[in-house]
């Protein structure tokens, strides 16, 4: 008699797929749902629909996004900036001593938390003679201070890997180091150039802990209006304004980053 | 004879060193040190390069022959090294200004550029007139056979295209020297020999230009090289001729390294071929014989008798291998070609060979 | 030429993003209240009964995350490397990109869950009809590991195959060929390979949950107050800079330790690897 078998695999290729879903999926479903949820208590679903939300954002709401939108833009472009400056600089050094302690020094904003790197920015810039504290400069600069980590690795990884034959090449047939850089090192570090702005855009818009000790009165983020929304009890609104902000992150991941990074990882689980 | 070979084989180390003979130099070295991760890589090394020479550098992986090659590139730095580029001496000069030609093993062709643009690279960065630079790209493209290609990626053509790009991409320039390194390794047994010969007439056409090239097939050495140097951990283990270190090996390793070889102690010599210069001693060193020297029909005045162990099909030969000497201790490989009668595994042969065949090598 | 472009690096970069405004938190933390340098701040730090209770929250809230993101990312992981489906490199990529939701979002989104008018406390009240919503741990401990359980997954996970890609198939092939079992495979050939490329990324995660603020934010409370939290509160609310600072250099000097820690692992583990 044939023993049914218990398709073990099967139902564990299931449990891992729905966990996934789950835990990575879910809870973007719930901002979108929420945010245009016009009844949502008591039930599984929200039981209405409405525009509500959004018609509710006001003027000084939209300041924020508008101002989160500024601020991503340019700890972007100047994390990238800075952090393509530093990969190139330290490039030479990639075995030496020096080397090692100044990677690890950059890495440094990264293994802190952000409040204590925001009480910190803050503590340097509220006197004078450097005051910036009443402005959205200081705001931008411990931003950038967080992304430069992430932008940096991500281009000193691409000069370490793919690139060092290529310069070799290009002043084996004579161009100056300035050229070869212009021509061949930047060129080819495109891609990573990409997902590192990307990366730093998602990244500022979403950041609480440091924008939250550093900000000066009157100035606002998307961050900053929806827990100040969720603390007084307006969920919903969060939500609109928190949709918002996702559909801006997501945007610029893939708009920027295009497909590459996420790709190389997916691609390895799919080639098996 | 065979005391003038041997004499060579026992001169101390020399380095080749020789005064400019009339073409002048095309590359030389001076007492090179290179110490890479606390290994020393290159052990006081020097050498002389004439103009328009083609030399290889032979060796195993290790032995520090890329690295030679680097350093001439101006890629790795040396204490106390000196390097002249063309009678020129470039030891502080750095890499884009020694005018060089170098092709890279995986070719380097700047995937971002179509072929156009790499082949016309080094143009622009010398400054060269847009004007010049399209006629000039399009006849290097020509002489090696690739000029309908001038739109495409390097993503888009074979490894065989690619390295015709990269060398059209290195002469274009009209460099001083080509450094070559290890072109053919990856390319499988026919390709590469059509490689080798394009490469070689590529040479002919342009005697002026000095070429260094790192390899560790001795096939490719044997073939189009002027000078052979061979590298072992990171010394010379001889240089000269590929005939010089073929017919003449300085010692065992060298011989190995050029082909199959038979070692013969002294006495087992001294036993078939009387009137060889007997006074050398098996501590000093061996007799090395070709297989290809060794006859089946009794012609040379040495004789050695032994059974035919095995027999190996080499296309246009036959290995075999002849256990000889006391209980057939010895065994000898013999090449014989494959027309008339062939002894099988089992036969009894008597090999002959001539004093001019034994060349004494030490250890 | 190279010495100019260094110290451009410093004063634009180094300087006053990283060591400037650090060693004015350094400073200040010494500082007494009537201006005096001394480690007094600290000691009080130390023996004060409630910053005490605060540390051992935090860490028991950190190892408790990291703990648990660790095991479940290491198993997902391993899951969806040997366990593939049509769609699961879909699904990884959807876990790249979860990167670009906000630490403190996800703790909101939870609340429509899992708090008591959440939905999934609905669902279990009204598909077994229980009397009072079964899930009613948010805002505590619990809540708060569970959020960054889930945050912090993606951050082990990843590492996690990146090490199992690393190992050359053909090993764990002649391993099979060799007679060896799935587990056994597994135990003696896979799990040491892929090791140190899990212990780095586990420390990281760890390092990652030490830093994290926005959930604490969301679903802390007064009863449950962390180190971050209590930095955030005498900064701004208190608006004593010099308690903060305090506690913000005990807080530094516990994330730089373990980065150290993250990077030794890490190098050994790398050098490995290639010397293979």
């Amino acid at each position: 008699m044939a023993k049914r078998r218990i398709p073990w695999l099967a139902i564990l290729r299931f449990l891992t797929g729905a966990t996934v879903l789950w835990l990575f999926a879910v809870p973007a479903v719930v901002v979108i749902l929420s945010a245009f949820a016009s009844e949502w208590i008591a039930s599984v679903f929200p039981t209405s629909f409405t525009l509500h939300w959004f018609n509710e954002i006001d003027a000084s709401d939209w300041a924020a996004v508008i101002t989160s939108f500024e601020v991503a833009a340019m700890v972007a472009s100047l994390g990238t900036i800075l952090g393509v400056w530093l990969a190139l600089s330290l490039n030479r050094f990639e075995r030496r001593r020096v080397g090692g302690i100044l990677d690890a020094l950059i890495m440094v904003p990264n293994s802190v938390p952000s409040v204590v790197l925001g009480l910190a920015v803050l503590l340097a810039y509220h006197t004078p003679p450097l005051n910036i504290s009443s402005s959205w400069a200081i705001v931008v600069l411990v931003q950038t201070a967080l992304v430069l980590p992430f932008c940096y690795r991500m281009n000193a990884a691409a000069l370490k890997q793919e690139i060092p034959v290529f310069r070799e090449a290009g002043a084996s047939l004579g161009a100056p180091p300035a050229m070869v850089v212009r021509r061949v090192v930047l060129p080819l570090l495109e891609p990573a150039i990409r997902a590192s702005v990307a990366l730093a855009f998602a990244f500022s818009l979403g950041d609480l802990g440091a924008t939250l000790m550093v900000y000066p009165p009157g100035f606002s983020t998307v961050p900053i209006v929806v827990i100040e929304d969720v603390e007084r009890g307006f969920y919903y609104r969060a939500s609109a304004l928190a949709l918002i902000l996702l559909t801006l992150s997501f945007a610029s991941l893939m708009f920027l980053a295009g497909r590459s990074r996420g790709k190389k990882v997916a691609a390895v689980v799919g080639e098996r | 004879m065979v005391a003038g070979n041997s004499s060579r084989a026992a001169a101390p180390e020399e380095h080749e060193l020789s005064p400019a003979r009339e073409k002048g130099i095309g590359v030389r070295v001076a007492n090179l040190t290179v110490v890479l991760g606390g290994r020393v890589v290159l052990d006081d090394l020097s050498v002389d390069v004439e103009r328009g020479e083609f030399v290889t550098v032979l060796g195993n992986s290790g032995c520090g022959k890329t690295t030679l090659l680097r350093y001439i590139a101006g890629f790795v730095p040396s204490p106390n090294g000196k390097v002249w580029i063309a009678g020129r001496e470039v030891t502080e000069i750095p890499p884009h200004r020694r005018n060089i030609g170098l092709l890279y093993q995986n070719y380097a062709l700047f995937p971002h550029m179509a072929v156009f643009e790499n082949v016309a690279f080094g143009l622009r960065a010398r400054g060269v007139p847009t004007a010049e630079i399209g006629p000039k790209v399009t006849s290097a493209l020509r002489s090696v056979r690739m000029e309908e290609f001038e739109r495409y990626r390097p993503a888009q053509l074979s490894g065989g295209m690619q390295q015709r790009i990269a060398l059209a991409r290195a002469l274009v320039i009209k460099p001083e020297i080509l450094l070559l390194d290890e072109p053919v390794s990856a390319l499988d047994a026919n390709l590469r020999a059509a490689v080798r010969t394009e490469i070689k007439l590529l040479h002919k056409a342009m005697p002026e230009l000095t070429v260094i090239y790192v390899t560790h097939d001795r096939d490719d050495a044997l073939m189009l090289s002027d000078r052979v140097m061979l590298l072992r951990e990171g010394r010379i283990a001889q240089m000269g001729t590929p005939q010089e270190l073929y017919d003449r090996p300085r010692d065992r390793f060298v011989a190995n390294y050029l082909g199959l070889s038979n070692f013969l102690s002294p006495a087992a010599i001294a036993k078939s071929l009387p009137g060889l210069d007997h006074a050398r001693d098996e501590k000093d060193g061996h007799y090395c014989i070709r297989p290809e020297s060794f006859r089946l029909d009794g012609g040379g005045p040495g004789r050695l008798a032994g059974e035919v162990a095995r027999c190996e099909w080499h296309g246009s030969a036959m290995l075999l291998a002849v256990e000889t000497g006391e209980s057939g201790a010895e065994t000898i490989l013999v090449e014989t070609p494959r027309r008339g009668s062939v002894p099988a595994p089992g036969d009894r042969v008597v090999m002959s060979f001539s004093p001019e065949d034994c060349v004494f090598v030490r250890e | 030429m190279v010495g100019a472009n260094f110290m451009g690096l410093f004063a634009i970069i180094f300087g006053p993003l990283i060591i400037y405004p650090l060693a004015g938190l350094a400073w200040l933390s010494i500082r007494t209240k009537d201006g005096n340098v001394s480690l007094a701040p600290f000691a009080h730090f130390f023996s004060d009964a409630q910053s005490i209770a605060i540390v051992r929250t935090s860490l028991e809230i950190v190892i408790a995350s990291a703990g648990l993101a660790t095991t479940i990312g290491v198993i997902l992981a391993a899951l969806l490397f040997y366990l593939p489906f049509r769609g699961s490199a879909t699904l990884v990529r959807l876990m790249e990109l979860f990167v670009a939701f906000p630490s403190f979002l996800v703790a909101f989104t939870l609340i429509f869950l899992y708090g008591t008018q959440g939905s999934v406390n609905v669902f279990l009240v009204d598909s077994l009809h229980l009397s009072r919503p079964p899930i009613d741990f948010l805002y505590g401990f619990g809540g708060i590991v569970f959020a960054q359980m889930i945050y912090y997954i993606p951050f082990v996970v990843r590492p996690t195959l990146t090490a199992l890609t690393l190992i050359d198939e053909r090993v764990v092939e002649a391993a099979r060929s060799l007679g060896a079992s799935p587990l056994m495979v597994a135990w003696r050939v896979v799990l040491p390979l892929a090791l140190p490329g899990i212990v780095a990324g586990s420390i990281l995660c760890f390092l990652f949950i030490m830093n994290e603020f926005g959930i604490l934010l969301v679903l802390g409370s007064a009863k449950l107050v962390t180190l971050p939290i209590a930095i955030y509160s005498a900064a701004t609310i208190d608006l004593d800079l010099q308690t903060a600072s305090t506690q913000a250099v005990v807080m530094l000097i516990a994330s730089l330790s373990v980065f150290v820690v993250y990077r030794r692992v890490a190098r050994s583990g790398s050098r490995s690897h290639t010397r293979g």
